[in-house]
Order: C-alpha cells, then structure tokens, then sequence
C-alpha cells in the first residue's frame, strides 16, 4: 500500500458516489491524473466539499493498494482561480481534454505546469483562444505527438512564409500547391504559430485548425462535448 | 439464511439511499413481523407514485398532474422565473416560503464530462417557455458549485439574447455563521458582491 502526502494537485472533476461521497479525478504532477475517493464529503456541513471543485491550487494527501486511492486530506495553496463566462467554459474545456487523451498515473510534470499556467492565463486577461492553442501545443508535445513546426517534413528545409503547406498528422508540413479540395496553411501563419505569436486573425484560425486535426485521433469519435458551451 | 421472499424483500428495499444489508434486514423483518398492514400501504403508495408521477409538462418538476401546484396556480407571479438544478430544490425554496414566481426545473448541470451539453438540461424547453409566456426577469439559482456557474453563465447569455432580465442569487456568509469558520472562496465571493447600506 502506497500512501502519498501533501501532493499538489487539481481536480478535474467530482462525481456524486455512494451517499455520501464523492469519486475525484485529480490531476497531480508526479502522479499525473488519479482517481480517489472522497468519503463523506457530501454530507452537510462538510469541510472538504468547497475545495472539491476545479481551478483551485490543493495540496492531497491519499494511499491505496490499486487504481482507486482514498483520499485522507486536502486543503487548498492559494485561492480558485475564478473564471467566468467563456473563461470559465475554457477551464472546463482544458479538463474534458486532460481526462480524455491523459491516461491515469501517467507522470507529467511539466504538463502540471503548463496546466496552471494557463488556468492563471484564463484568470488573468489574456485571449482565451491564444491560451488554449498554446496548451494544446504542450500537451501534444508532453504525450509524444508533437509535429515540427519549423521544417518541411520530407526535405528538412526550414519554412518559408510564402510557400503553402498541408498537414499530414504522422508527419508533419508538406509543402503543396493548394487547391480545392484538403485545408492549406500559408507557411507566415505556421512560423508565427511556432513563435507563440497571433496577433493575426489568419493565424489563429490556423492554429485551430491544426490543433483538432492533430487532437482528432487521441479523441476518437466522441466530440468534445465542452465545444458546445461556447456561444 | 431467510426464505426467498424474504431476501427479495431485503434486496429491492437496499435501492433505498442509504439502507445496506443490515438495515434492509431491519426494515424487512420490522414490516413483516410488526406492521403488515403498514407494509400493504407502502406497497400500493409505491405502486401508485411510480406508475402515476412524471414531469410537469411546463416547468419539469415532478408531479401526477399535467401541470404541477405552483405552475397551475394563478396566485403566483407570471413575471419571475426562478431557474434551480433539481425538484429537492424546489422544495427548499418552497419551504423557505418568501418566492412568488414560477420554476424551472434544469434536472441537472452543464458538465461536459459527464457528457451533459445544453440539450440534455432542457434549454430548448426553456427558451420556448421564455418566448410563450410574459416572464420578465429570470432567477439563476443553480448550484455555487463550478458546473452551476457555468450552466448560470450559459442560461444567462441565452436569455440575454431573448431581451430578457437575469439575476443570479446571491452567495456569502451563512446567516448566524461565524466569519472564522467560513472557507475562503465564500468569503472572497462574499466581499466581492458586497453591497452599500
């Protein structure tokens, strides 16, 4: 039996279980995303259940023999982060991600950073849409599916900002010619991207673009359903 | 151990929230032992809700009506709409006894996890019920819990778009709580939406 303390930690999400408690994915750095029971927090008056809600910094301690932990303590590091409105729906949208393409006691720290870097991104005040691309990005990146964004993939060559290119998903940017059929990207647009810089239009169009087409094979079929919320 | 009968008795009364075997062993001998014609009652009321009670056709509370109570009675305000999560939370406001408006009743919160999109909380139903009916301002007071927010937030941008006034209840400091005892994001909230005097 493992047992882990003081762990930093957010929830992903909580749901109703038994009477009285609650089934918690959390997501943690060393452990990356787990699952544990937090027993009785559905009664009244109960401490715990205030901080069993997303976007708040926790430090958790649990123990268990297989993949469901008991949860033994929690308390929070700092305050929510609070996000509302569309801000709020991306919060939402990063957890439906982690919980569909993250599998369980996968280690990843540096995804956790990224995590909470972009929950206090959405908190703060920059463009949601420039937030969630580059956490897209990472989390690619961090499960081994990054693409590279500064070379065509059969030549080697750098991109150039005039030449057009498409995107094979196992390989990466071929240069084409466009035409009708199949989406092109204009290489300015992905040299950009790959600076972190959407200050066009244009480019974060194309950065969204490239982000589901890339996102659509650890998803499968069933669409994110946090896509819905936003009006 | 017990007769057949007897065990189906204790496993169907273990569908109860709350009751485990033990219980259920207690409750199944109690009936049977001591309160026949109790246990005939139980019975014939059960058989009677399940198969009589469904939703109201107009705010999706449960009731054996095509209307419920409070949407059929013409005491109450046409003009306020009071927005909750579940029927129990009808119930609560119901019994705290100072709202004269009507309901709507979500069954439920956005959580796309749980794959709950709009569609699966009635918004349609609502939006149609906004349009038929002369509701002047509507009151979120879905649970202050991260989906609830996010369902307010979503019903509010809809309604917005329809002309329509939204509210959202107020959250804070327990009456005749102590401010020590209070958890911090309630009490952030709390003087956030602090109010002149």
């Amino acid at each position: 039996m493992q047992r882990v303390e003081l762990q930093p930690a957010f929830v992903v999400h909580a749901r109703p279980y038994r009477d009285t408690s609650f089934l918690v994915d959390f997501f943690t750095p060393d452990y990356g995303r787990l699952c544990a029971v937090a027993r009785g927090a559905r009664r009244g008056k109960n401490s715990q259940r205030p901080l069993l809600n997303p976007f708040i910094p926790l430090l958790i301690s649990f123990q268990g023999k297989d993949s469901l932990q008991l949860l033994l303590s929690l308390e929070s590091t700092g305050h929510g982060l609070p996000l509302t409105g569309n801000r709020l729906f991306s919060g939402l949208y990063l957890n439906e991600l982690l919980r569909r393409v993250l599998s369980e006691w996968d280690s990843c720290p540096h995804l956790f950073e990224y995590y909470t870097e972009a929950l206090r991104a959405l908190a703060g005040d920059q463009d949601v849409e420039v937030v969630l691309r580059r956490f897209e990005r990472q989390l690619l990146q961090e499960l081994g599916y990054a693409i590279d964004w500064h070379c065509e993939a059969h030549t080697g060559s750098p991109l150039m900002a005039d030449a057009w290119y498409r995107l094979e998903p196992q390989e990466g940017f071929i240069e084409s010619a466009p035409d009708e059929r199949g989406r092109y990207y204009l290489g300015a647009n992905l040299i950009a991207i790959a600076e972190d810089s959407y200050e066009l239009a244009e480019t974060k169009r194309a950065a969204k673009h490239i982000s589901r087409t890339l996102l659509q094979p650890l998803l499968g079929d069933q669409p994110l359903k946090s896509r819905q919320l936003f009006l | 151990m017990f007769s057949p009968l007897i065990d189906e008795l204790m496993h169907a009364l273990k569908v109860l929230p709350g009751v485990g075997p033990k219980s259920a062993q207690r409750m199944a001998l109690q009936l049977l032992e001591h309160n026949r014609e109790g246990a005939l009652r139980l019975a014939d009321s059960l058989q009677r809700a399940v198969e009589g009670v469904a939703r109201c056709g107009r705010c999706r509370t449960l009731t054996e009506q095509p209307l419920c109570g409070v949407c059929a009675s013409e005491r109450r305000d046409n003009s306020l709409l009071c927005v909750v999560e579940t029927p129990a939370d009808v119930l609560a406001i119901e019994q705290a006894g100072s709202y004269q408006g009507k309901y709507f009743v979500l069954l439920g919160h956005l959580s796309p996890i749980d794959g709950v999109g709009p569609e699966d909380i009635g918004i349609d139903q609502l939006l149609a019920l906004l349009e038929a009916e002369p509701v002047a301002e509507i009151i979120l007071a879905t649970n202050p819990t991260v989906e609830g927010e996010a369902t307010a937030y979503y019903i509010s941008e809809r309604a917005k778009k329809a002309g329509i006034n939204v509210t959202r209840i107020a959250h804070g400091v327990p009456l005749g709580g102590e401010l020590e005892y209070i958890d911090g994001g309630t009490l952030a909230h709390a003087f956030s939406s602090r109010r002149s005097l």
